[in-house]
């Protein structure tokens, strides 16, 4: 009897140590598999691509219209209605509603664009026209007057002309993309800054050939090859 | 084609490496030229972006500011935030620019004889700390306070609150978030126990219908709401207005209705009613998760000095609950509120059809409402009757208005009787505290002292002595402003003002300290979905313009203070959170550690095990639930949320013969509070340079008022003259007006009432009663 | 025109720059720059050295790409003497310049 007692719990330690055993090889094994992952980036440095394609439909048309020169912004106006470079443009002209928050009221113009008689000029393609709640971003400008004066100055403006790496080099994109993703709104068409308005805007795919420069948010540098060990 | 000369130049110059390079290559097969393609690409403006929470409202956008030079000069959304996925509002994309103001405070000025005369910041730091002293020898510890900010940095509010409760020991710490938050503090304390919403912004991407309560998003939260625009056009969900005014917001909805100032009450309480009579209660999880309680009623409204209430709770059953309801039916609460019976049981069935998730959102209406307490349960109720609440997309979602009324003024908390942990009044809380504080528990005064009204009133009385106001503007923004203006300029009063501009507030200090505001020093905000934003030092600050935290410190080492406040100048941001954090190590609350505030677009709380918890109560998502059910309410001892007999009460004071309208006041999307920072943004001035008073314009034409009239408002408090506004940004209802707060030169607060709500002491900004003149 | 245009091919980029030499004045040329056997740090650096003097120096080969910038042309004059002198340099070849009258 106190025999086969014996041989009972010698069996039952085996188990215990055998359970315990397997637990820790099992948990090791766990821990082998798990990747630590690196340290997030705290700013994303690739765009978006969403909108590239926007407005390709009307690639063709755009390609056909004629250049009203009379009519056309060039980038200083486009500047002077920015508090910066990249900072969502002033309404510069009344407002139907002040009640709406935009979404038809500004659409009706501004989603395809035109001539507008009363302020002879055409009016802008917005780049997101989903975004309808306009007025949370652009406000009119009701008085020339501040109420106090500020010291903030305008950032560099990047320039035309020169953002090609070679001569003869397809241009980068100098500016930021956020919202404005969408190339041909205000790269084409009657009311695209004479200045930056593509020769080419049937080619749709622009950022197959343009692509954002090498700082949209942070300068990642040349490329160098990291030798391991 | 060519911009310069100068690009002409450059260009021809590329032209010759280039014909030299091809030529060389002719001769050389094979021959590189390295170095030469990447010195042309053009260097993005020059921009170094790094992330920062917004200055300015509640929502907590991640944004990403561009330098240049050492120079803020651009602002785009952070993609990577959750919270606005790259976007931003008007305010948000021109936030640098208020710290370029041409009139920055850069120096501290003490006032002589009257005037304002420039020191040094040492020189302002030991008169301040002096005069402290002098004080508190003379009047006792209860005659200092210091008067903050739910724009206060994390950091800075809890440098504040250890120096006046732990070390000097008194509960004089009160923060402007009393004029904005309390209620929705107060609603959650007595709903569920603990502060914050269960949810978050994520529920926007499940609900499938949205109500606003007295909630002008499209203004006030405009980001959120475009992801509520968003949504809709996705997925076709439903926007619901209810509210006094019709506004961008109701324009933008699918639904505006309009119910008379002061009736929401009635009207939450029709919808229970309706739930309830059409079975669409969800008995299993108000019979597990929910109690039923009362409490006094006619409870006044403190307008008068040293106004004191205790709410007496009593349990009561469901079948009382169901009694007392019987007064909403709609067909009864449509003769009060004005709104109709058809609308009451139309906003019940989406909240009772049980395959509608459904997110309630509100900010300053039920907040700033002499019942808001009651109001923010009321909601409540709503959701814990149908059980939607504490899963993605079921939520009442209480919005904040500042950036850091969360992160700060609550979780801090910087009110008369909080702690970072717990209240003033428990002996636990205190002993915690005091612990960590490194100071004697005697210290941590057990009785709260006063609420924001009634610390200007006692500073009137005499019984405060010495204020120091951080960050805030209370010379515009306190009800009843003519008399806390008045009290602040007698004899005998000291008050500082640490701000980044003149302002109204700092026209009746004694010292002015300029203050480093935002990126131009470290600290964290915590936005209304328990989302903890770190940002670094980006800009150096002007002059000796400093940051609060060190203001603070500065004083407490010079009154002796120096082993609680042993940070190091480089390295205090972090100790300072680091030692915050202490008080917040539970599952219910823990806080992210700084270096994973560092890598991510914020970090919601409770974190716990390396994860942010989402829903709250909710046993899927939350690790602090422990009662093995699917819900655990466990701010409550029972585990479970209340559900509040709240019945309609009229307002402090509401229209008649004499003074027939409604006053209501509020925001615009382009100005910021007070307006002292976004004013000085040209873009925002130039697009709302003055304030003005809405009228609905059948009141206007039988006055013969057209827009831009003059007229004059008057209440029992004084008078004002307002340009007329009609049939512009807002419409309010008829024999109502709406004035926007903002304008330091049309002051519409000398007029309004200090009404509060008795529990949470947040006064009622939006009912008071007013005449209307053509001036 | 666009600043887009003048990726299409090289034939638009020579028409472009026909067009500006006949209306600016600005001596520009670019060289290609032998060096004797073993001097070619030596000559990067004496180039270097001199004002109104680029240098590209190719990796792999014994030569360099030399742009001089001048304001006027007795500059340019000057700076021709100039780099006659350097002994380093084994022979300099014209490749392109633009605006160079002699003859006037």
């Amino acid at each position: 009897m106190r025999k086969r007692l014996g041989i009972i719990s010698l069996f039952i330690i085996l188990c215990i140590a055998f359970i315990a055993i397997w637990n820790y090889s099992y948990y090791q094994g766990q821990e082998e598999a798990y990747i630590p992952i690196e340290n997030n980036r705290p700013i994303p440095i690739i765009p978006s691509e969403t909108g590239v394609f926007q407005r390709s439909e009307f690639a063709l048309d755009y390609a056909n219209m004629p250049v009203d020169e009379n009519h056309q912004r060039s980038m200083k106006t486009y500047y002077d209605n920015r508090a910066f470079h990249g900072a969502p443009p002033s309404i510069p002209h009344e407002v139907t509603s002040e009640r709406s928050m935009g979404e038809n009221t500004c659409l009706k113009c501004h989603e395809n664009g035109g001539y507008v008689d009363k302020f002879e000029a055409y009016a802008p393609v917005t780049p997101h026209p989903e975004m309808v709640n306009c007025r949370q971003c652009h406000v009119p400008q009701k008085t020339q007057s501040l109420f106090k004066g500020t010291n903030f100055k305008k950032g560099t403006i990047p320039a035309v002309g020169i953002n090609n790496a070679l001569a003869g080099s397809p241009p980068v994109i100098p500016h930021q993309l956020q919202l404005r993703e969408n190339c041909l709104a205000c790269h084409a068409g009657p009311s695209a800054p004479k200045e930056i308005r593509v020769t080419h805007p049937e080619r749709i795919n622009c950022r197959q050939c343009h692509v954002p420069n090498n700082k949209v948010t942070e300068d990642i540098g040349n490329f160098i090859r990291k030798i391991e060990n | 084609m060519y911009t310069s000369t100068t690009n002409r130049r450059s260009f021809i110059k590329k032209m010759a490496v280039l014909s030299a390079m091809t030529a060389a290559a002719t001769m050389f097969p094979g021959i590189m030229f390295a170095g030469e393609q990447e010195k042309n690409l053009p260097k993005g403006g020059n921009l170094d972006w790094k992330k920062a929470p917004c200055r300015f409202c509640g929502v907590g956008c991640g944004v990403l500011v561009g330098i240049e030079n050492g120079k803020a000069v651009a602002v785009k959304g952070d993609p990577k935030s959750p919270v606005n996925k790259g976007l931003c509002c008007v305010k948000g994309y021109h936030s640098v620019m208020a710290m370029y103001g041409k009139d920055r405070l850069t120096k501290p000025l003490v006032k002589k004889n009257g005037k304002y005369v420039e020191t040094s910041m040492k020189e302002a730091l030991d008169l301040i700390a002096s005069k402290m002293k002098e004080t508190i020898k003379d009047h006792g510890k209860d005659s200092v306070s210091i008067y903050g900010s739910g724009q206060w940095t994390i950091p800075d509010g809890y440098v504040a609150s250890k120096l006046f409760k732990g070390c000097i020991g008194t509960n004089n710490v009160e923060a402007n978030a009393r004029l904005c938050m309390a209620s929705a503090v107060t609603g959650f304390l007595t709903s569920f126990g603990i502060d914050e919403p269960m949810g978050c912004y994520e529920d926007i991407d499940h609900a499938d219908v949205f109500v606003l309560w007295g909630n002008n998003m499209a203004e006030m939260h405009p980001v959120l709401f475009s992801r509520l625009l968003d949504q809709r056009l996705k997925r076709g969900v439903k926007i619901i207005d209810f509210a006094t005014r019709t506004t961008r917001t109701s324009m933008a909805a699918d639904k505006s209705i309009l119910f008379l100032p002061q009736t929401d009450l009635a009207v939450a309480n029709a919808i229970c009613y309706e739930i309830i009579k059409n079975g669409w209660v969800n008995k299993s999880f108000v019979e597990k998760h929910c109690n039923f309680n009362k409490g006094l009623t006619n409870m006044g409204y403190g307008l008068e000095d040293k106004y004191k209430f205790k709410d007496k709770p009593e349990k009561i059953s469901f079948q009382d609950y169901k009694k007392f309801l019987e007064d909403y039916t709609p067909e009864k609460v449509e003769k009060i509120s004005g709104v109709s019976a058809k609308d009451i049981k139309y906003m019940a069935a989406y909240y009772g059809d049980p395959n509608k998730k459904v997110m309630s959102l509100w900010c300053m209406g039920p907040n700033q409402h002499s019942r808001g307490t009651w109001m923010n349960n009321l909601i409540y109720n709503i959701h814990l009757l149908t059980g939607k609440i504490s899963t993605p997309g079921n939520s009442p979602f209480s919005l904040t208005g500042q950036p850091s009324a969360c992160g700060t003024v609550r979780e801090v908390g910087t009110l008369t009787h909080k702690l970072p942990h717990g209240v003033v009044m428990n002996k636990e809380h205190r002993e915690f505290a005091a612990k960590i504080w490194d100071v004697p528990v005697e210290n941590i005064d057990p009785k709260p002292t006063y609420h924001t009204v009634e610390m200007f009133r006692a500073l009137d009385r005499g019984d405060i002595r010495f204020m120091w106001i951080q960050v805030t503007n209370p010379m515009v923004t306190m009800p009843k402003l003519k008399r806390y203006r008045d009290a602040a300029k007698k004899e005998g009063r000291f008050i500082v003002v640490s701000d980044v501009y003149p302002t109204p507030t700092t026209d009746i200090a004694d010292v002015i300290l300029p203050s480093a505001m935002w990126i131009e020093r470290e600290g964290m905000y915590g936005n209304s979905e328990r989302r903890t934003q770190y940002f670094e030092q980006m800009i150096q600050p002007p002059g000796e313009a400093m940051s609060d935290t060190w203001q603070l410190i500065e004083v407490a080492k010079r009154l002796g203070y120096e082993k609680q406040f042993y940070y190091n100048e480089d390295t205090h941001i972090e100790e300072i959170y680091t030692e915050y954090r202490k008080h917040h190590d539970n599952k219910k609350h823990n806080m992210a550690p700084l270096e994973v505030l560092k890598e991510n677009p914020g970090m919601q709380w409770p974190y716990v095990e390396g994860k942010p918890t989402q829903w709250r109560f909710n046993s899927k998502y939350d690790p602090a639930c422990s009662n093995g059910e699917d819900f655990h309410f466990y701010g409550k001892k029972d585990g479970k949320a209340i559900i509040w007999q709240r019945p309609y009460e009229p307002a402090a004071e509401e229209p008649d013969a004499e003074y027939p309208y409604w006053l209501n006041t509020g925001r615009v999307v382009e100005h910021w509070h007070t307006g002292s920072m976004t004013r000085r943004i040209p873009v925002l001035h130039k697009a709302m340079p003055h304030s003005y008073v809405e009228l609905n314009p059948e009141d206007a034409k039988r006055m013969q008022i057209k827009n831009g009239d003059k007229v004059k408002l008057t209440t029992r408090r004084g008078e004002i003259i307002l340009p007329a506004s009609v049939n512009q940004r807002g419409v309010p209802a008829p024999m109502q007006v709406f004035v926007p707060f903002f304008d330091e030169n049309m002051l519409i607060n000398d007029i309004t009432l200090d009404s509060f709500c008795p529990i949470s002491k947040e006064p009622d900004y939006k009912k008071c009663a007013v005449k209307v003149e053509k001036a | 025109m666009s600043y887009d245009k003048y990726h299409v091919s090289y034939i638009d980029i020579f028409i472009n720059l026909l067009k500006i030499k006949y209306h600016y004045f600005m001596p520009i040329k670019s060289y290609l720059a032998h060096p004797h056997d073993g001097k070619k740090e030596e000559l990067i650096q004496a180039l270097s050295n001199l004002n109104h003097c680029d240098v590209i120096p190719a990796e792999n080969k014994d030569v360099l790409v030399l742009i001089t910038e001048t304001e006027t042309k007795a500059e340019e004059d000057i700076l021709k003497q100039k780099l006659e002198t350097i002994s380093s340099l084994k022979l300099l070849a014209m490749v392109s310049g633009f605006n160079t009258p002699k003859k006037n």
